[in-house]
């Protein structure tokens, strides 16, 4: 769901530039407190990891396809701040090297896929972990459903903007926008599950979301 | 033995993203996205259309022209571009040592 340029108007563009800018100097604050130096690498294959994976366009029907955001899979593996950093670089990279996404609508991409579909979407996920059981087929089941709806809420943002910028009236652009999504928002849960599954299994000290006081590493004992 | 098995888990997901970004990318489905079907089903497409910045210098994930090659090597060059990124950030903004 990345935004050409011409589809925002330039009020929305540079409200969504700013509310982007504030939240990454809030997450560079917050890096500096909270990233530990052993997730280094782990940030750099997790950014090569997102950019491959977004290429691959899947098909979800009536000659339309999607396809993985990774914005929760990078807050679950690397904390909200480094996620977020992590997806908007992904995101600067594709609009000025790749044309994918505007680059005045970077701020609007960076909002949707690394604020709301990353941040916002770690701390429910956060907040539904702890409420429920421990196990490890929970874990999946809850990683799969999070990640799914954080892809619907990226496009119900998406839409919210395109209305505001007067682009399409929000009855028209929100069901069909949250509709193909809802389909695109699957392939997100796989594979978000798979990997958070097999980094938890192999290595579970290397996921930031196991040190933030969720006991989910108590969720995989037992796995070996 | 704990160093060992680290790296092979980021080792593995290198390998993973490389193998996806160069190998698998000429694969993906070249149908329209959601936004961009949604946009040409409500009719706002075009506004689009000519703003794109034609001097990127690998526009649609291509690097010389359009053929299955380029599309790879485009892939392997941003997957490889975001590994190094991804790295240095992640060096830049980690946190002090601990007391």
């Amino acid at each position: 769901m990345h935004i050409p340029d011409g589809f925002l108007s330039t009020g929305v563009a540079a409200a969504s530039y700013g509310v982007s800018a504030v939240t990454g100097a809030i997450a560079v604050r917050n890096a500096k407190k909270k990233f530990s130096e052993k997730l280094i690498p782990l940030a750099g294959v997790t950014a090569a990891f997102i950019f491959a994976a977004q290429m691959i366009n899947f098909p979800i029907g009536f000659g339309t396809s999607g396809h993985f955001l990774g914005a929760l899979l990078a807050c679950i593996l690397l904390g909200p701040s480094m996620g977020f950093w992590i997806m908007a670089l992904v995101l600067i990279v594709q609009a000025l090297l790749f044309a994918d996404g505007g680059i005045t609508a970077l701020g609007a991409n960076v909002l949707n896929m690394g604020l709301i579909g990353g941040v916002v979407c770690y701390y429910i996920y956060t907040a539904v972990v702890k409420m429920l059981p421990k196990n490890k087929g929970s874990l999946f089941v809850i990683t799969f459903l999070v990640a799914w709806f954080s892809v619907l809420l990226a496009s119900a943002v998406c839409s919210l903007e395109l209305t505001v910028s007067g682009t399409i009236p929000f009855k028209l652009v929100f069901p069909s926008m949250v509709g193909f999504h809802a389909l695109i928002g699957a392939g997100e849960g796989l594979i978000t599950a798979s990997v958070i599954s097999y980094v938890l299994a192999a290595r579970p000290d290397l996921v930031y979301a196991v040190s933030d006081d969720l006991k989910i590493e108590d969720m995989v004992k037992g796995v070996a | 033995m704990a160093e060992k098995k680290k790296k092979i888990v980021i080792v593995v997901l290198f390998i993973v993203a490389i193998i996806v970004g160069f190998l698998i990318s000429p694969l993906a489905s070249g149908h329209p996205d959601g936004l961009e079907k949604v946009a040409e089903l409500l009719g706002f497409l075009d506004l689009g259309e000519g703003a794109v910045w034609e001097s990127s210098p690998m526009p649609d994930y291509t690097i010389f022209g359009d053929s299955t090659v380029s599309g790879m090597l485009a892939g392997l060059v941003g997957t490889i571009v975001l590994f190094g990124l991804g790295f240095g950030l992640g060096a830049l903004l980690k946190k002090g040592k601990e007391a």
